[in-house]
């Protein structure tokens, strides 16, 4: 039975059953599980296979070797991929390679989204939020540490600079110190960034700096909603099983009713994301604002569900074997990345200010 | 006539454009404002006068009819201009629009067809006449009974919560036939002359001063046979095609009408420099609901997109909207009344196409809420046929 309905397109479906096929064998519960406990090499070797699937060519257009479904594509992975739990730096990966692709030049464009694509060269982001900028002095940074989301032993990140366009930094000589982090399927990291070589720069107009930030923003949108998905249907297929005073516990309206409000909370924080993705794709000058509103709504909808979820599981919902807390801890865990949701609030409320006051108007839809 | 452009749907919109332009008063909203009940039901047929000249009354009828099988496209058309322009509503005549050809077209007889059907575009008013104090959400443990008399049913009971029931002109109505049967196989589907002796309709007060609802207390009350709409004891199938007669229009207008009262609200906080919008939670949640807001016009055109290609999941998405629309009307309410304050507790008289009112919109906001099947029902509805979780 499908709990959640479908707003994909139909070569869009075809993609999405088609990943979310090889997740279920290559990504199963147990298998993130061992992952998670240090057990297995789940990451890399998911991250060769989604090399040798194409993956991450999904966004591309055709002239750079994709598949040309735009970024909406790249979040339907993430949903995937988060519906899965699966383990990785796609959110970095993904944003990292649609940046350069938008905004690199040609030659940019041929140094780097082959390397990043194949694995060759790993790739990371400044995790938090997108007024964070360092500053560059010539050939290298200046700035001194920052917070990066991507592999651990990633060999070149892309941040903000002050002036607006985006560094292409060389950190594979940075110190950097892991950080142990309550979601386990991501990797965090600070690095010392003086003196780190500055490789390029990738730019367009003055807001370039928040395409990449669009990007991450939608991506953490996307993987939260398939965060929420996943342990949603685990949830209601769990509350058919179990039983209690001689019956399913799903036969009680108490807990129907959350159930439905958690598939209710998810559907609602997916239409979010859909605006954001068609602005984006029109280019429109919402675009940022409807980004960060996809983000806060998905990210603040995972954690209301997989909240909830703990505690319709029951006693082993507090347990490490179970899967509901790596939904969870991941949940919260993308609530914090590019930006509180607040600030992201606070941000968006600005937009929307001005935007209006410009005459915009962000609430524009086709009839139908 | 407009609806002759229905074929060239940019023409069909921009014809409709230009004639809501020339038509529609612009101080419409203001002069009802001024205006006794009286006059709301004087311009609710006004409106639908014009509607009729241009073909546009029931163009989503089939033709044989008198409708114009306007496709969902051109209705959809059509609702986003008048919303765009905040055109009156056709808000009296939701019932007969809607479910009076939902219930006729599948279940009426010929003869009830030719007499019923062709005087709406002229302005007749139905009303419902479903629930009963002690049947709500359970509706078809109804009691209102009907004993046969020759060629009449002889009806007694109690009916409530039937819409602008003080103006309708018919109204359908759920008998019990058969006291012996079970539950919903008791049931028959009648149509009743609100002018029919032994009938008192009592006005009901409602939380927000305002009276759409009303109660109807049947005495004796003599209804003709042939006014049985299907079988006798057959009615709770007919029921089901008249609560399934709205497919989706209907939200989609109401949630544009929002979408152009929020936007109107925010533009003129931001022009009179509102206090809120310097308060940072209260600006964090109105961009929330600005969120949801855009989220539920999406999820109402995807209900309407897979209503038009006949998608099976529509039934559940159907639930959905109505739990996301209800509620979110509710939450707009409310964060109206925090930003209103002290002055928001100003009690004041609400007319359709005004402003916004948090409080009035508040305690309205509670119809969507319980009417149409509760959300709690609508909740266990999707749990158990969307979400496959067993019956309790």
């Amino acid at each position: 039975m499908t709990i959640f309905l479908s707003t994909d397109s139909e070569d869009l479906t075809f993609l999405r059953n088609s990943i979310a096929e090889f997740l279920e064998d290559a990504c199963d519960s147990l298998t993130v599980h061992e992952y998670v406990d240090g057990k297995n090499n789940l990451s890399s070797e998911l991250r060769d296979q989604a090399n040798e699937l194409g993956w991450l060519s999904i966004g591309l257009p055709e002239h750079l070797g994709g598949f040309d479904f735009g970024f909406r594509g790249a979040c339907l992975l993430h949903n995937e991929l988060g519906r899965a739990v699966a383990p990785g730096s796609y959110i970095a990966t993904l944003a990292a390679i649609d940046v350069i692709a938008r905004h690199g030049d040609a030659e940019q464009q041929g140094t780097w989204l082959e390397a990043i694509i194949s694995g060759e060269v790993k790739v990371a982001i400044a995790a938090l939020s997108m007024a964070e900028h360092v500053v560059a002095e010539g050939d290298h940074i200046v700035s001194e540490t920052l917070k990066l989301l991507g592999e651990a032993d990633a060999d070149i990140a892309l941040i903000p600079l002050e002036t607006g366009e985006i560094a292409i930094v060389d950190i594979s000589g940075s110190e950097r110190i892991a950080m142990q982090i309550w979601d386990r399927t991501r990797t965090l990291f600070e690095v010392r960034l003086q003196k780190a070589p500055l490789l390029g720069k990738l730019m367009t107009n003055g807001r370039a700096n928040l395409s990449l930030s669009r990007n991450a923003l939608m991506a953490v949108a996307a993987d939260s909603i398939g965060l929420g998905r996943g342990i949603v249907e685990k949830t209601i297929a769990y509350m058919k099983e179990r039983e209690q005073f001689g019956r399913a516990i799903g036969s009680f309206q108490a807990l129907k009713h959350r159930a439905v409000d958690m598939v209710a909370r998810i559907d609602i924080a997916e239409h979010v994301l859909g605006n954001a993705l068609d602005v984006a794709e029109s280019e429109d000058v919402a675009a940022d604002m409807w980004a960060a509103l996809a983000k806060v709504s998905a990210t603040k909808a995972a954690t209301f569900v997989a909240s909830d979820c703990v505690q319709l599981f029951g006693g082993v919902g507090f347990t490490w074997e179970y899967d509901v807390h790596l939904y969870l801890k991941r949940a919260r865990m993308n609530e914090m990345l590019v930006g509180n949701n607040d600030q992201l609030l606070d941000w968006a409320a600005d937009e929307l200010a001005q935007l209006t006051q410009k005459g915009h108007n962000v609430l524009e839809l086709s009839a139908i | 006539m407009i609806i002759e452009l229905r074929h060239d749907l940019s023409a069909f919109r921009e014809a409709i454009r230009d004639w809501l332009s020339e038509t529609v008063p612009a101080d419409w909203a203001e002069r009802l404002h001024r205006g006794s009940e009286k006059d709301y039901v004087e311009l609710q047929k006004w409106w639908m006068a014009e509607r009729h000249k241009q073909g546009l009354a029931v163009p989503h009828w089939p033709s044989a009819f008198g409708g114009a099988d306007l496709s969902l496209s051109g209705q959809i058309v059509l609702a986003d201009e008048i919303a765009r322009a905040r055109a009156p509503s056709l808000n009296l005549f939701i019932i007969s629009l809607n479910h009076i050809p939902g219930t006729l077209i599948p279940f009426g007889s010929e003869a009830q067809k030719d007499r019923y059907l062709p005087e709406i575009p002229r302005g007749t008013v139905w009303c419902q006449g479903f629930s009963e104090p002690g049947a709500g959400s359970d509706l078809a443990s109804l009691r209102c009974r009907a004993e046969r008399d020759g060629d009449h049913y002889v009806v007694n009971g109690q009916k409530i919560w039937s819409s602008l029931s003080r103006f309708a002109k018919h109204c359908i109505l759920l008998v019990r036939t058969d006291p012996a049967a079970v539950k919903q196989a008791g049931i028959s589907f009648l149509i009743m002359d609100m002018d029919t002796p032994g009938l008192d309709v009592r006005p009901i007060r409602q939380i927000n001063g305002q009276s759409e609802f009303s109660e109807l207390f049947l005495t004796d009350v003599r209804i003709p046979v042939t006014n049985l709409v299907g079988p006798e004891n057959g009615g709770w199938k007919v029921t089901q095609a008249t609560l399934a007669s709205e497919r989706g229009v209907l939200w989609f207008d109401w949630a544009e009408r929002r979408r152009y009262e929020v936007e109107a609200y925010y533009k003129s906080a931001l022009q009179a420099k509102a206090h809120w919008l310097e308060d940072a939670q209260l600006r964090r949640e109105f961009l929330t609901l600005l969120a949801e807001l855009q989220a539920g016009r999406r999820q109402i055109r995807q209900l309407l997109r897979d209503n038009e290609v006949g998608h099976t999941g529509a039934g559940m998405l159907s639930a959905f909207v109505k739990l996301h629309d209800t509620v979110l009307r509710q939450r707009i309410a409310d964060l109206m009344v925090r930003i209103d304050g002290l002055d928001g507790q100003i009690s004041c008289d609400y007319i359709e196409g005004g402003p916004m009112n948090g409080m009035f919109d508040f305690l309205s906001s509670y119809a969507g809420t319980i009417s149409g099947g509760t959300n709690e029902i609508m909740r266990n509805i999707i749990a158990e046929r969307g979400l496959g979780l067993p019956k309790g």
